[in-house]
């Protein structure tokens, strides 16, 4: 499915969630393979899980709300005695494996324990048992003069969740992302500096697939940022790096995978280099396209595109937030230069996006070569509100509306987003806010 | 006693010098490189240093800082690498400021000299270091840091708690200087040992603190030789620094005038959390602007009269 706005990309606020507690900053978004289910975790260590609500014809404006599924707390602070530090609870990634029965199954992990969660339904229960009565006590004996089959009886849907697996202590540095094999039998966990693939079902066994630790540590200038799994071929992953490279490999070359098959790396632009090009070169993501033909990547001040035919350079390149350039000095000082923001492609792979600074969020159109700016906050969401595209006016002409670079809030930052697998539907995290937005030209068609 | 400056217009370099490429060879523009790069180390070294997270900060972070850290010190040792030891081993307890001072005349020795690439400050003379702020970029963030500009280490101190432990340690930075394995190893080997998680890293750890606290038996007395050696005193090795906490302040800025230290941390016009200790660049923004006739905020240019700047540097300098 295209994303088909003629003109340009409307899209209208479906739907706005808010944690009650401030503190539950949302530290990670995903939809379900279907599209049916929206998990998101936050800081606290809780995942909520929202369910969309079937379409019907009697209410048309009933556009398939998410409400509220399940809530669980998926992971406890602890405290490692050993070097007297924390461990926080924030849930890092949520990935969702493929749904084999009727149950859902997604794996969440923080900074060192990866844990499977089951997710299932109960909307029926037995009744009439020989031996117990309605509350469970035992009947007097006496009193049973048949035999009765017990009956299933519909009661209240209940969601269970329950963690059937813990993968812990695989990890001394700190996870940053999960990625489940198009196999459905194994999956990868990457650190700093170590990429460990686990089977499903295996807890107290991991094996090493990528280990750039140097043996002296003094030596360590580069750290893992993200690693995904191809979406097709079982055998491939990508891994990015702080200085900006991304490592194809195959690991039927070889048990351990340092060797990459493939690096993707685009020379350094001469005439943008400046003290912090290292750091802003580093890649906060990366996304394999639904296709598997092509990677996207997030670093602080780009999108870029590649071809995995194609190791030189992107084919790609869209500025988010170029304005940003000259402010990287105070940027660099007050810790923004260091945000990892996400960037997601949409089911055809036609449309990418990516948040930025200010609540903006961006999307680019690759056929057309357009790019919008929308903001996701209260005072411009109204609930059915069409979003009005922004502007960041960096001197010049300054139109109504603009924002001047200088008036950005850069506390309010979307970092976590992400796109239904086949519908125009987005998620948004804005700090302790979720925003699912959904293409105006859809919701017409009912 | 440094020399006054000329005064230079803001209009010339308001583009600043992160939208273009900044060679070190250029003219006017190498002051402004040398400074910013000052700057930035400074912004880097305290962030290291001064950061004490409850959870392990992030190593991602470190191991960037730490690039940052060490390109700008290859820089300057490939600089530094043109002038033999100047520095006289009169050392005061204020070895940095007084080397410093005495370095700067050096640099106009090397004038007439054929300039390394690199070698910029060289030929800079003496007066073009007092620039004021407002020549850095046009990031206002970033123009604070003009109480430094009399020499690259008088960054006011952030308020951590000195603790033997980093002092020690930071000793040990010192002092790898001239190569001793022990320190640096030691700290090495503890973190090594603490990132397996083994049973043994106690015991590797407390070996460390023994090897530590006897470092500073040794590195107090050789300190003043090895500030001797460091023209600018601003090349310290910060290898091991995401591994260790320590505060090189405690040595280097021991002389400072702390009232900086009483500010409440910022919160600027942009909400930017500042994760650094109390001082940070709108504190010294705020400092400053009684200073200065113009009310400052820290989205407008900040501009400052030579004369206000003098009266900031003597004050810290303290003559």
């Amino acid at each position: 499915m295209t994303f088909t706005s003629p003109q340009k990309i409307v899209l209208r606020v479906l739907y706005l969630k808010t944690n009650k507690n401030w503190s539950d900053i949302i530290s990670t978004v995903e939809f379900n393979h279907t599209g049916e289910l929206l998990a998101t975790g936050d800081k606290g260590g809780r995942v909520v899980i929202f369910q969309r609500e079937p379409e019907s014809k009697n209410e048309p404006y009933n556009q398939g709300e998410y409400n509220v599924y399940s809530t669980f707390q998926s992971h406890e602070p602890e405290f490692d005695y050993l070097k007297s530090l924390e461990i926080e609870e924030k849930i890092n990634k949520i990935k969702w494996l493929p749904q084999q029965n009727a149950a859902h199954s997604l794996l969440s992990t923080n900074d060192k324990t990866i844990k499977l969660w089951k997710v299932t339904e109960r909307d029926k229960r037995p009744e009439g048992y020989n031996l117990k009565d309605e509350e469970g006590k035992l009947k007097d004996l006496s009193t049973v003069t048949s035999l009765q089959v017990p009956v299933l009886k519909p009661m209240d849907l209940m969601v269970e969740v329950t963690p059937r697996r813990i993968f812990a202590n695989g990890h001394t540095y700190h996870v940053n992302s999960i990625s489940v094999n198009s196999d459905c039998e194994t999956y990868m966990s990457a650190d700093d500096l170590r990429i460990n693939l686990w089977h499903l079902a295996i807890t107290d066994r991991s094996f090493n697939i990528v280990d750039i630790k140097p043996a002296n540590m003094e030596d360590l200038t580069e750290v893992i940022t993200a690693s995904e799994f191809h979406p097709h071929h079982c055998n491939l992953f990508v891994y990015s790096s702080s200085k900006g490279s991304l490592r194809l490999c195959d690991m039927r070359a070889s048990a351990l995978c340092d060797k990459h098959s493939k690096l993707f790396e685009e020379p350094e632009d001469p005439s943008n280099r400046s003290f912090f090009s290292e750091i802003i070169s580093s890649v906060s993501d990366v996304k394999f396209s639904h296709s598997g033909r092509y990677m996207l990547t997030r670093d602080y001040l780009t999108v870029k595109v590649w071809d995995l035919n194609m190791e030189t350079k992107p084919i790609e390149t869209y500025q988010v937030h170029d304005y940003l350039r000259s402010k990287l000095c105070s940027l660099y000082e007050n810790d923004c230069i260091f945000d990892k923001f996400e960037c997601a492609w949409n089911g055809s792979d036609s449309v990418i996006m990516t948040g930025a600074y200010n609540n903006f969020f961006r999307m680019f159109d690759r056929n057309t070569k357009r790019d919008v700016t929308l903001e996701a906050s209260r005072e411009s969401s109204k609930p059915r509100a069409i979003l009005k595209p922004r502007r960041v006016c960096v001197g010049g002409k300054r139109r109504k509306d603009d924002i001047s670079v200088d008036s950005l809030d850069f506390t309010k930052k979307i970092l976590h987003t992400a796109w239904h697998p086949t519908e125009n539907i987005i998620a948004i995290a804005a700090t302790n806010n979720l925003y699912i937005f959904q293409d105006k030209v859809n919701s017409e068609m009912h | 006693m440094l020399g006054k400056g000329g005064k230079r217009k803001f209009d010339e370099y308001e583009d600043g010098l992160e939208g273009k490429a900044v060679s070190p060879t250029d003219g006017p523009s190498k002051v402004s490189y040398t400074l910013q790069r000052q700057t930035i180390f400074n912004i880097s070294l305290m962030k290291l240093y001064n950061h004490r997270p409850l959870t392990e900060p992030s190593l991602q972070k470190t191991v960037l800082i730490n690039n940052m850290l060490r390109r700008i010190q290859e820089e300057l040792k490939q600089e530094g690498s043109l002038r033999p030891v100047f520095i006289t081993t009169s050392q005061p307890t204020d070895p940095l400021g007084d080397s410093f001072r005495e370095a700067q005349p050096a640099f106009s020795h090397l004038a007439s000299q054929p300039v390394h690439p690199t070698d910029l400050v060289s030929t800079t003379p003496l007066e073009s270091c007092l620039t004021p702020a407002s020549l850095l970029e046009d990031d206002t963030f970033c123009t604070s840091q003009t109480v430094q500009h009399d020499g690259p280490t008088k960054l006011p101190p952030p308020a951590v708690q000195p603790v033997k432990d980093s002092f020690s340690s930071a000793l040990d930075e010192i002092e790898e200087l001239c190569p001793t394995p022990t320190s640096t190893e030691a700290v090495v080997a503890a973190t090594e040992a603490a990132a397996a998680t083994t049973d043994d890293s106690k015991d590797n750890s407390s070996e460390s603190n023994v090897q530590k606290s006897e470092g500073v038996q040794e590195s107090r007395t050789s300190e003043s030789k090895l500030m001797d050696s460091l023209p600018g005193n601003f090349e310290i090795t910060t290898s091991t620094g995401f591994l260790t906490d320590l505060t090189l302040d405690d040595i280097l800025f021991a002389d400072i005038d702390t009232s900086m230290y009483d500010f409440d941390p910022c919160t600027s016009a942009t909400g930017a959390a500042s994760k650094m200790a109390p001082v940070s660049a709108d504190d010294l923004l705020k400092t400053l602007a009684p200073y200065s006739s113009q009310p400052v905020t820290p989205n407008q240019p900040f501009k400052m009269d030579l004369t206000e700047l003098d009266h900031i540097m003597e004050v810290l300098v303290g003559s």
